[in-house]
């Protein structure tokens, strides 16, 4: 079992910690909360991969959009991983924040800080019109699972999100990991030890930037 | 006078702080479990993979405990003659309107038409008494931004919310970013007033405050709600009441509980004397005075009441009857009282939500006394009026002559509070029941 | 004024808005929209016309159940006197009339009008007006509305079915223009009487011409699409309206007159149409009875000649009011007396200073008609809560007016005790 990072884990725990339900997982809000919601989470929410392979997620952006019936033109999401078991290989937008409107496009940016170990998709719906109600794919995330990885269940965190809907209110977000397991290929290495927080200021050569733009 | 100053970076820091709990307290149950459910992961499940969409399935037929709590930014009060007015804004959201009738088919969903606006809120009250003023008001609202008027006037809603007691609301759509600004004309009150009320609130007043509409509002509105546990949703129970405006200071000691709006308890609350603590109402604190203090609309505890308390001739398992799960308090005033017409007594029946005591305005109800099987006075009954009163707040009252231990009573509700509801309330107080009550022995 | 945009607007919004520009402008940009519509002429023969100014009625036309249509487009010309009326003024005002007379047949093709003055006009005399008429200056008539009064002197009611009739005869009688539909102005009001331009008013009724306004900011989407008047439902049913008859004075100096009531208000269409059902928009506005019966319909289709108000419907309004709602027309419906409606309503929607309203034109034997009218549609007496106090809490009333509409003998500066 790898260690997580652990000022990520020291977020996560706190809003966990407060969530005493009766059944079912967790889930934490990590912004704000209107009364209505967009959910993030990926598909599947459970995979293996070995060493030295690819492994691919879609995440998921589902709302029902505002108490109009309104959707949301706007979405972002931090996807977290471990930086020593994994690299970004893709990372394509996907349709939902075109849904409902064949003319509809999502116009979208995708941030990779693969010493820090994260991603992050900035989307926009053009034009907005009655913006996305769906649960549709945001993006579709491929990781390169590390040569020298060791046997391991990582998660895949969404540490930030976001959504606005048509009229600008935010909307309240709420977010789901993913367990990738990890199988040990190469020979038998120790764990992967714990690493220290990653600093978005350190990794500012690492980005990488590039825009998809979906053509319906 | 009163001082009114209050600090708006107070409110600021105040929603700061319950952004925070947010954080802490919000949360969602999934109908899934990441760890054994098969479904997680297969699309084809669609929305069983989802997160529920927050909403109270089935509520009951009773006051009940909404999926959240929800946020605003308050305003400065403003005293306008002898009221003064405290608006609130959130973001617009649902509430119902009841149809004028009786039952679940008269109550009405009001969604807002559209995503861009804020829900207006006001509470008005008489500053001398600290009196939050449940009155059929009808208070004409215009907006206007750079000095062109926004829409039509219009008059806002009669309201109950838990966290807010009564008071006064619409959703209001606003299109673009910027300065508002909202004159309320107050008419004179048409309630029927006594004690040191009679004959009060005979002028018109206008009321102007502006506020913002933008980016930095909507988060905060949005940010500040807090989710409770979905275990939670649709309990029967109530939420605590807001304690609105409170300064900085805890130690002022008029309350005693948390003072930034949100509480560390879960707020349920299971018998009618759950609240008999202070929440802040009027006659009992300066509260009002304070910075910016906004007195919440409780009326007092069944045993703050003088005069013979009348019991429900019926076994009930509340400290109060209720009939539509509304607390009926009714109380027989002596003869002499002053609200009593010559040697008359007075019937005082006071209605208010279970567990916060929230006035219920706006109802019609008439009595029929029985004694010994028959009939005594008029037999159609007796129509109470309703009336704002300084000392029992609001109730509905008529004198009737000497009653006799052992007479029946019956209290029949023509109308439920016609008021409009937040959630948690949009199920109750509507089908009311007559309810029977007997003359105790003389104690 | 500036024109609005042609290409923005329908036809008939765009012609409705001429209207509520006016001038010569409007008139021409009018004109040339219209085209070269035939217009009935008048008539050289006053005495073919009828003595009372507010006999429309004949003239109109009558909708399928038979209940007399209102013109589409009308404007109220607030008037003040330029001078103290003399015998010559009089003759000038007579002459521009008949010229409006001949130039437009007496129908809604053509041109209905009247004038009315106010109780600030009378005051001018020495004597009071005689008993039998009864026109006292208006006042607030709830402690919530707080109306401008009209203290002008007289005010022209022009309507038409045809916008530019309306727009052609006010500019007729003001402006340059010289001909009235082929017949020459030789005399107009110039001298006599100051348009008060910022007082003037306009509007229309008909089938979908509310809905057509929906740019308008307090006009919802939602106003149906058949909808005669803002409020969603069609009035002026025959059965609920007073007789020409009914409101006619028919004794004293002013026989054949009658006094006119114009309270302006703005409508919250918002909240009715957004917010409150169908079902609910019934309660209020008819009954509760109405809305459980469903006899009303999208619009009010199924009322056919009358609004359905039974004695027992009338009677029912105090018990209504304290199950929680009461209609708007069943408290009115209490002033009913036994000859029946006390007020011919001749209201008609606005959009004048591009808000939702209405100009709430009724006519009466006299004043205290209408103030007992209102005063049972306010139902100060009633058990009910503000906002289930049938539309109390959606109209905002702005102005009033009182008129006398003397007989069209008197119709020219009146004295108050004519000989």
């Amino acid at each position: 079992m790898t260690e997580s990072t652990p000022a990520r884990r020291s977020i996560v725990l706190v809003a966990l910690c407060i969530c005493t339900l009766t059944v079912g997982a967790v889930v934490p809000m990590t912004v704000g909360a209107g009364d209505n919601a967009t959910i993030f989470y990926f598909e599947p929410s459970e995979t293996e991969a070995d060493a030295g392979e690819t492994v691919t997620l879609e995440l998921i952006a589902s709302t029902h959009g505002d108490y109009v019936g309104d959707g949301i033109d706007r979405l972002s999401a931090t996807v977290a991983y471990d930086p020593d078991v994994f690299s970004v290989a893709d990372v394509e937008h996907g349709p939902m924040l075109a849904a409902g409107d064949s003319d509809a496009e999502v116009d979208g940016a995708v941030e990779i800080d693969d010493e820090a170990g994260t991603v992050t998709i900035d989307q926009e719906r053009t034009p907005s019109g009655d913006g996305a109600r769906a649960t549709e794919t945001a993006a579709t995330i491929t990781l390169e699972v590390a040569e020298d990885a060791p046997s391991t269940n990582e998660t895949l965190e969404i540490t930030d999100a976001s959504a606005v809907l048509i009229s600008d209110y935010p909307q309240a977000v709420v977010d789901r990991e993913a367990t990738i397991t990890v199988t040990e290929t190469s020979g038998g290495d120790d764990p992967v030890p714990g690493f220290v927080a990653p600093s978005a200021l350190i990794a500012v050569g690492a980005v990488l930037v590039f825009a998809v733009r979906r053509l319906d | 006078m009163h001082d009114h100053d209050l600090d708006r970076r107070t409110f600021v820091q105040r929603t700061g702080a319950a952004t925070g709990i947010l954080a802490l307290a919000g949360c969602l149950e999934t109908d899934d479990d990441t760890d054994e459910d098969e479904d997680t992961g297969d699309p084809s499940n669609g929305d069983d993979a989802v997160p529920r969409f927050p909403e109270v399935e089935d509520p009951p037929a009773a006051v009940y405990r909404p999926t959240h709590r929800e946020s605003m930014r308050m305003l400065e009060p403003i005293t306008a003659g002898e009221y003064t007015l405290a608006p609130m804004l959130s973001y617009p959201h649902p509430f119902w309107l009841v149809t004028g009738g009786a039952g679940e088919d008269d109550i009405e969903r009001v969604d807002p038409e559209q995503g861009r606006g804020v829900h207006m809120m006001f509470t008005l009250w008489d500053d001398e008494t600290g009196i939050v003023l449940p009155v059929d008001t009808s208070a004409t609202i215009t907006i206007s931004q750079n000095g062109e008027r926004i829409g039509s006037p219009h008059s806002p809603w009669p309201m109950i919310s838990q966290e807010m007691g009564f008071h006064f609301g619409d959703n209001i759509p606003l299109e673009d970013d910027g300065t508002y600004t909202v004159d309320v004309e107050l008419p004179p009150i048409p309630t029927h007033t006594t004690g040191d009320l009679e004959g009060r609130f005979t002028d018109s007043e206008t009321v102007t405050f502006e506020f913002e509409y933008d980016r930095a509002f909507r988060e905060q509105v949005v940010g500040g709600v807090e989710y409770f546990d979905e275990s939670e949703w649709g309990e029967r129970g109530a939420l605590e009441p807001m304690d609105h405006g409170h300064d900085d200071h805890d130690d002022d000691g008029h309350h005693d509980h948390d003072g930034d709006g949100h509480h560390d308890d879960d707020g349920h609350h299971d018998d009618d004397n759950g609240h008999d603590d202070d929440d802040g109402h009027h006659n009992d604190d300066n509260g009002h005075h304070d910075h910016g203090h906004v007195p919440y609309s409780a009326l007092p505890p069944a045993d703050a009441y003088p005069g013979t308390r009348l019991e429900p001739t019926d076994e009930a398992d509340t400290d109060l009857p209720r009939s539509g799960d509304a607390a009926i308090f009714a109380t027989l005033l002596e003869s002499g009282s002053r609200l009593a017409d010559g040697d008359d007594q007075y019937l005082l029946v006071s209605p208010r939500t279970p567990y916060n005591r929230v006035p219920l305005a706006d109802m019609a109800m008439q009595v029929t006394v029985e004694r010994d099987g028959e009939p005594v006075g008029d037999a159609d009954g007796t129509r109470l009026v309703q009336t704002l009163d300084s000392e029992y707040d609001l109730h509905y009252g008529a004198s009737l002559a000497a009653l006799q231990s052992g007479d029946a009573i019956t209290i029949t509700f023509e109308s439920p509070p016609q008021v409009a509801r937040h959630q948690g309330y949009e199920t109750a107080f509507l089908e009311m029941p007559p309810l029977e009550f007997t003359v105790p022995e003389e104690p | 004024m500036t024109l609005p945009d042609r290409s923005a607007l329908s036809r008939r919004d765009y012609l409705r808005t001429l209207v509520a520009i006016g001038g010569a402008t409007a008139l021409s940009a009018c004109v040339s929209e219209s085209g070269a519509i035939d217009i009935p002429a008048g008539t050289d023969d006053p005495d073919s016309l009828p003595d009372r100014q507010h006999a429309w009625n004949d003239s109109l036309s009558r909708d399928d159940d038979g209940n007399v249509q209102p013109p589409d487009h009308h404007v109220l010309v607030p008037l003040a006197l330029l001078d103290e009326p003399t015998d010559e003024t009089r003759a000038q005002l007579e002459d521009a009339f008949r010229t409006l007379e001949r130039a437009y047949e007496w129908s809604t093709d053509g041109l209905l009008f009247t004038i009315g003055y106010t109780p600030a006009y009378f005051e001018r005399f020495d004597d009071a007006l005689p008993e039998s008429v009864d026109l006292p200056k208006p006042t607030a008539l709830t402690a919530s509305e707080d109306p401008a009064i009209d203290e002008f002197d007289a005010l022209l009611h022009l309507a038409s079915d045809h916008s530019q009739v309306v727009l052609e005869a006010e500019e007729g009688l003001f402006g340059d223009h010289d001909d009235l539909n082929g017949v020459a102005v030789e005399t107009d009001l110039t001298g006599v009487f100051e348009r008060l331009e910022d007082q003037r008013r306009t509007g229309f009724v008909g089938a979908g011409l509310p809905a057509e306004h929906t740019d308008v900011s307090g006009v919802p989407d939602s106003v149906p699409e058949d909808a005669p008047f803002f409020m969603g439902f069609r009035s002026g049913f025959e059965g609920s309206q007073a007789t020409e008859d009914r409101v006619t004075i028919e004794d004293g100096p002013f026989a054949g007159a009658t006094t006119q009531h114009v309270e302006s208000l703005e409508t919250q269409l918002r909240t009715w149409f957004e917010q409150d059902s169908h079902p609910m928009r019934v309660r209020k506005m008819f009954s509760p009875e109405h809305a459980d019966e469903n006899l009303v319909g999208d619009v009010g289709e199924k009322l056919t000649t009358t609004n359905g108000l039974t004695d027992e419907r009338i009677d029912a309004t105090e018990a209504d009011a304290r199950r929680g709602v009461v209609g708007h027309a069943q408290k009115a419906a209490r002033a009913r007396d036994d000859d029946g409606p006390p007020l011919l309503r001749r209201d008609f929607n606005t959009v004048d200073g591009d808000r939702p309203g209405v100009h709430f034109l009724s006519l009466q034997h006299g004043i205290d008609d209408f103030v007992r009218v209102r005063e049972a549609m306010i139902g100060d007496d009633l058990d009910v809560m503000h906002a289930n106090n049938g539309i109390l809490s959606y109209i905002f009333v702005t102005r009033r007016g009182n008129f006398l509409l003397p007989p069209r003998s008197l119709r020219a500066l009146p004295r108050a005790t004519p000989q």
